[in-house]
């Protein structure tokens, strides 16, 4: 995925960085405007974000506040214990209906931070109290981005120096290159073919994820599967039925890590900005009940969507490697 | 609505043909202070961002360069008095020319290499940012002098606005095909029927654009849930809880 910004925002501040150099350059047509601070345009109040996502820009921009994070309660933490996000980039070039990050930011602009050392070092420091479980492609697709930027391979490098780290690059993406450290975690989201068109825009379609899990395998590479977020559609069974089904037959499950399986929920913060983004998608106008501060579905329709790939990953021997979201 | 904004008279005497009902065209006169006058009285209705989500400004007026000649479109501004800075979104417009506009206070005499001076910009954005989305205030500026405004006089200005109708034209025909006017949904029969609160108002809007989202027929839903028998409101909740349970057990 590589996407043609037809005009970057550059940051005064950013301009003499290699990543911001490697990156104009690989836009030489695009209108690039110098900005003061990346927050001048991608916080400007009422932005048309449904408009932008036709042709999303891209900010090129140094953060200079906090870089690491400690991660969201509802997020799966694998049974590690210290769990962060790093905030390398903000947005993403894919555009799924249902994405968190259309609730959280009231654009489709990307920002790139491109002070990446400044990152490697914050995360060196909080090594020093001992290991840590860094998502790094957290409030973005890094994957969707390394034709962009030079971020995932920089965080695999840093994860490869460091055995402490245990690193998880999560995607949609069709990603080409994998290192077999067993600390760098590649998770891929991976859902069925309708919703994918109907939800999941501008992404890879599940056979080419597919290929790419089973190219990650191949090379040694530790992968985890996420069938997360399951989203409710008409005739939901049948659907996912089928999808667990081809991925049985297409992936051999004994070369994953661990699988994660959750049903879609979201900030109750976030939802009306969604439903802005995406006034007519079913993944997010759903009637949802809503659960200390959360969107999320009925309890027994959970159930119901978490059973069907549940139920046939324990029938197919793989119980052991199931986290589930409840 | 296109509501175009013109500094001077003589502009506004060569745009005066665009008007119809879904344009009109606004004399600031000259200056930020005129100019942001001039959209907050266009806009002093009381009006919501909701309100003008179809709305669109468009700043049209003659500037100075000390070398840029031409039709530009603003992808950022600068009011120089305060140094802040301006982006509206370039998401409406393709194929003009873009630059960066400085808006002054008075006349630049030695303007810098590659910009555009006026005297309205930087106004016209702040107060139309106010209730307009930053695509829909577009700012589309031609060379008229390059600092040195002696030359500059009513017939040199109409005529070279009048040299870029065309453009200006082209510009807001694809604008107006650009704008979505939102749809309201009309569901009061069924405000009616159930004897609806305003909380459960907002339920069935969303229950009806769920459904439609679904592929399904949400007025079909209401009906097969009881909407016609309701005879009051605890009836109209108890209706639209089994509506509820109708579109979230679709599969």
């Amino acid at each position: 995925m590589c996407a043609a910004f037809s005009h970057i925002y550059l940051e005064a501040r950013a301009e003499n960085y290699s990543e911001t150099k490697s990156i104009l350059a690989r836009f030489p047509e695009s209108t690039v405007i110098r900005i003061k601070h990346y927050k001048d345009v991608f916080n400007r109040p009422a932005q048309d974000a449904a408009l932008q996502n036709r042709s999303k820009n891209l900010i090129l921009a140094v953060n200079d506040g906090k870089k690491i994070f400690d991660a969201s309660p509802v997020c799966q933490d694998f049974g590690m214990g210290k769990f962060y996000y790093a905030e390398s980039a903000m947005n993403c070039v894919f555009s799924c209906d249902y994405c968190f990050l259309k609730g959280m930011y009231g654009t489709s602009n990307v920002v790139i931070f491109v002070n990446q050392e400044d990152y490697l070092y914050e995360c060196e420091e909080k090594l020093k109290d001992g290991p840590m479980y860094l998502c790094a492609s957290f409030d973005t697709d890094l994957g969707a981005l390394s034709k962009v930027s030079s971020w995932m391979n920089k965080w695999e490098e840093f994860a490869s120096s460091h055995s402490d780290l245990t690193l998880e690059l999560r995607t949609k993406s069709v990603v080409d290159s994998f290192k077999k450290d067993s600390n760098i975690i590649y998770a891929f989201t991976l859902s069925p073919d309708e919703v994918i068109s109907r939800f999941e825009k501008m992404t890879p379609s599940l056979d080419a994820r597919i290929a790419c899990v089973n190219q990650a395998i191949a090379k040694g590479a530790q992968v985890r599967l996420c069938f997360d977020p399951l989203i409710y559609i008409k005739n939901f069974e049948l659907c996912y039925n089928e999808f667990v089904g081809k991925i049985l037959q297409s992936i051999d499950l004994s070369c994953v890590r661990d699988i994660s399986i959750g049903t879609f929920r979201i900030s109750s913060d976030y939802l009306p900005n969604l439903r802005k983004a995406c006034p007519d998608s079913s993944a997010v106008l759903f009637p949802f009940d809503r659960e200390d501060g959360f969107c999320v579905y009925p309890a027994k329709l959970r159930e119901r969507l978490i059973g069907i790939i549940k139920n046939e990953l324990e029938k197919a021997g793989y119980g052991n490697k199931l986290y589930i979201i409840p | 609505m296109i509501h175009i904004f013109a500094a001077i008279d003589c502009e506004v005497k060569a745009l005066k043909h665009l008007v119809s009902d879904d344009l009109e065209i606004v004399l600031t006169g000259i200056g930020k202070v005129n100019a942001a006058f001039a959209v907050g009285r266009t806009f002093h209705h009381g009006l919501t961002r909701q309100d003008l989500s179809s709305d669109v400004i468009i700043n049209i007026g003659t500037c100075g360069s000390k070398d840029l000649h031409g039709l530009f479109i603003v992808n950022k501004i600068t009011d120089d008095a305060t140094g802040r800075d301006y982006y509206p979104d370039i998401l409406r417009v393709e194929g003009l020319n873009e630059a960066s506009l400085i808006t002054v206070d008075e006349v630049k005499t030695d303007p810098e290499s590659g910009y555009l001076y006026d005297m309205e910009g930087s106004a016209i954005y702040q107060a139309g940012s106010k209730l307009i989305s930053p695509d829909r205030i577009i700012f589309l500026k031609m060379v008229s002098d390059n600092g040195d405004v002696g030359g500059v006089t009513e017939e040199s200005v109409n005529e070279l606005v009048e040299s870029f109708l065309p453009e200006i034209e082209a510009l807001i025909k694809s604008i107006n095909e650009s704008i979505v006017t939102p749809s309201n949904d009309n569901n009061d029969r069924l405000y009616d029927l159930l004897k609806a609160s305003a909380s459960m108002k907002v339920q069935i809007d969303e229950f009806m654009r769920f459904a439609r989202s679904m592929g399904e027929d949400g007025n079909r839903v209401f009906d097969e849930a009881g909407a016609r028998e309701v005879t009051s409101r605890a009836g109209g909740k108890e209706v639209i809880s089994r509506v509820r349970s109708i579109l979230t057990h679709l599969s």
